[in-house]
Order: C-alpha cells, then structure tokens, then sequence
C-alpha cells in the first residue's frame, strides 16, 4: 500500500475513532458520535413514569396512544414523552394547551385523510402514569394517573 | 521499529476481497431492510415542538424538509443501498448511503434514540474510502468485460474490517464505562437495573418498540437474581470486548455473547440495535469459513 494511502485511511481511522473518543472524554452525544451511556443511570429499580396521551372516541372509551400508529410511526410514545417535556411537564405549564392542540390537529389530519384507522376523538388528554414494577405484570394496564393537560380543556368537545 | 511494524499489522491485516465484499453485500441488504421499515419522511409533517434533529443540524440551521422533498432522499438513500449490495458503483454508492444517514437519522431524534443506527454513518463512510467493490459486484463485472485486471495488496480488503471491528470495540467499551461513570462498580451491577428494564419493556416504552415476549419478568418470577446475574454478563462482555481485537479466545467467546446479549435485549426489554447487530458481519472472515466447508 502506498503511503499516501495508508495515510487516507489513518485519517478515516481519526474520523471514526477520534470524534467518539471525544464524545466519551466529554461525556456528550453529538450526533453520530455518542459515549453509548445505554441503561447507564440507575434509577428507582421499583418504578417507572411516563407521559402518556389517551384519547376519548366521540362514541366512548378511551384509547392509549401507543403504536398504533395513530401520529405516524416517527411519534413513538417516547417521543411523546420528551415532547411534552417528559418529568418536568406539570399542569398549566407554558405551551401545554398550544401542542395539545397542535397533536390533537394533526391526529385529526392524518384521521381525515385516510392516514391512520384512529377513530374520531372528542377529546385529548395528557396523562402521566406511573407504575409499581411486578414481575407478575399483573398491573399492566391500570397505572396511577394523574391529568397533566386535555384539549379542549373545557367540557366542549373537540371541533 | 517494532512498534511501527506491529502497529501496521494491526491496522492492515492481509484480507481476501472476497471477504470484504461479502460483508458489503450482507451490509447493505440488511441496512436496506431497515431503512424500509423506518419512514423517516413523517418528520417533515410532525408538529415542530415534537422535532429533536441532531444538534450538528440546529447549529448549522439545516432545516427538516418537506415531506415530499424527504421522501425524494429516502429513495435515493435506499436506492444507494440497493446499488451498494450489488457492487453497482461501490464506492459512491457508500458515500451516498453514509450522508443519507448522517441527514435522514439525523432528523430521527438521534441524540435520543439514535446510539442503535450510528452503524449506518460509520460502515458505509468506510465502505466508501475501501475498494469493497474490486469483486462480487457490477463493478468488477464491468471491469472484466472492459478487460481490465485489478491487483491490490491484500492489505486492502483488511483495513475496513478491523475499523468496523474497532468501532464495534468502541460501542460496547464505551457503555461498560458509561455505566461505571454514571452509577460506579460494581455498584450499577447491584442496582437492579436490569430487572427494571426487563420488566419496563412490557409495561411501556423505553425505545421504539416493546419487550417481544416475557422471557425476563418469567425469568425474575422463577429467580429474583436474575437481573444481578444478568447484568454482571452484560457488563463483563461490554468491558471485554476490545479484547476480541487481539485474542482469539475472546472473539470466539465475548463477540458472539455479546451478540446474544443484544438480541436477548430486543427480546426481553424492546430495544433493538439492528445495525449493530448487522455490523458484526465484518468479524467473519468468510472466505476462510467457505473454505473450511469445502475441505
């Protein structure tokens, strides 16, 4: 191999390698470089919270937005989660009403373009839910929750 | 000089293309699954306050696009894909695929959720410097037609290999150090972390899909150490890894638990790192493999 060349793939080799290094000596995520801090926090081993959006049908119910692709696939429910701005999301904060709206519209949109098979809703409430981990899963579907924010927050249903 | 010398071996290991070229094509065919499967596009219509594009992305004010317009590039980067697999303008295919990722996982909320898909930036920028194209493609099939003959030192065909395979090195390195600087040792062993995610998997998400089946939370029913016993494996086999670059009895051992160790995540807490997964092709050096079955 000529040494030019070997020289093309040491730089590749800096590229790849030295950016991540970096990344892990600052322990900072820059896209596509990352310290890989995969369940590297500890946290409360019998608990888990999340923010979760839960949909009235106009024909009764309700319905969990999980992957059921009403929002499309790219808004998971963790998306969600960190959308909504995750464990600092409280009742009344600044911009809840607004992107409840915003969701509960674009929900919509996809709905009446024949995007998605969601029902039509009458109402759109943010929840946070939290769960006592069993290994049994016994409690699956009935966490503890707590109304962070509904649109419309009124008893008018939806428009 | 000796240093030099052993330095130089690391790096350029005498490959057969063949090699190489196999991995290209089981490379790319995988990434091309992948990327179907994932319609990156929908972030051009999402509400903006949901948007989480990498950071390198907001820095230099490049927007998400349209729809359509990232549709259009979803096409081309998969068509790349296509054309990488069958050696069909190799090289630039590659590049087309590595700056396809590094803008369309780029806009995915990468910093985020994106640690399973750096793969797809990474192997594709060293597929695209390499000559992963010299056989088993279009392009050599081309080349012989014209009448023209490739001769490459075979150090050639070693290097992208062993940068994949140090990368991968890096990956799992670096979340064994992660989670001794985040939590400590063995202190995050005995945090019961992983029991947590083994049962958090099938109460919600901790990643784009769920646990696939309750492996984990029957295991924990039956043996309540289990998430102890298994995360002393996983941190072991994170922390070892590198060791599989200069030992074999690690690469036969450690690359194929940790392999194990990933899929056993996808099964039991849903997260899946397919293009990781995928990565591990360039471990294989498949000529050998082919010629232990012909003998």
């Amino acid at each position: 191999m000529s040494l030019r060349r070997r020289w093309v793939v040491y730089g590749l080799v800096a590229i790849v390698l030295g950016g991540n290094l970096a990344s892990l000596i600052f322990n900072r995520q820059v896209w596509p470089y990352s310290p890989y801090p995969m369940f590297a926090d500890a946290e409360d081993p019998h608990t888990f919270e999340t923010l979760v959006l839960v949909g009235e049908p106009a024909d009764g119910g309700e319905i969990w937005f999980e992957s059921q692709g009403y929002l499309g696939d790219a808004l998971s429910p963790m998306i969600i989660n960190s959308g909504f701005g995750g464990r600092r999301a409280r009742p009344g904060m600044t911009g809840l009403d607004e992107h409840l709206r915003e969701t509960y519209e674009f929900y919509e949109g996809r709905r009446r373009q024949g995007l998605s098979s969601a029902p039509p809703l009458r109402r759109l409430q943010l929840y946070r839910f939290s769960w006592t981990l069993r290994p049994d899963l016994a409690n699956l579907r009935t966490p503890r929750r707590t109304l962070i924010g509904s649109y419309p927050s009124d008893d008018r249903p939806a428009q | 000089m000796k240093f030099a010398a052993a330095w130089h071996r690391f790096w350029f290991p005498p490959r057969r293309a063949e090699d190489l070229a196999i991995c290209r094509i089981l490379f790319a065919t995988g990434m091309f699954l992948v990327g179907v499967s994932r319609p990156i596009h929908e972030w051009g219509e999402v509400p903006a306050f949901y948007q989480r594009p990498a950071v390198f992305l907001r820095r230099l004010d490049i927007p998400i696009l349209d729809t359509g317009v990232l549709q259009g590039m979803e096409l081309v980067w998969l068509g790349a894909m296509v054309t990488l697999a069958l050696g069909w303008c190799s090289r630039t295919s590659a590049a087309i695929v590595c700056l396809g990722s590094l803008y369309l996982f780029g806009i995915d909320a990468p910093e985020f959720l994106g640690r399973s898909v750096t793969s797809g930036v990474f192997v594709p920028a060293i597929l695209a410097v390499s000559y992963c194209g010299d056989v088993l493609s279009v392009d050599a099939w081309r080349r012989r037609r014209r009448g023209q003959v490739i001769d490459r030192p075979a150090e050639e065909y070693g290097w992208p290999a062993r940068l994949v395979c140090v990368f991968l090195s890096y990956v799992f390195c670096a979340a064994g150090v992660a989670k001794i600087r985040e939590t400590g040792f063995p202190e995050w062993i005995f945090a019961d972390q992983t029991t947590r995610s083994l049962l958090i998997g099938h109460y919600w998400y901790t990643s784009r899909s769920r646990a696939l089946w309750p492996v984990g939370a029957q295991l924990l029913q039956i043996y309540a150490g289990a998430g102890v016993a298994l995360a002393v494996i996983t941190q072991f086999a994170e922390l070892l890894y590198p060791l599989a670059l200069f030992v074999r009895a690690a690469r036969v051992t450690v690359v194929p638990l940790m392999l194990a160790i990933l899929i056993g995540i996808t099964v039991t807490m849903g997260p899946f790192f397919h293009l990781t997964i995928l990565a591990h092709v360039f471990w294989v050096p498949w000529s050998s493999v082919d010629l232990r079955r012909r003998r």
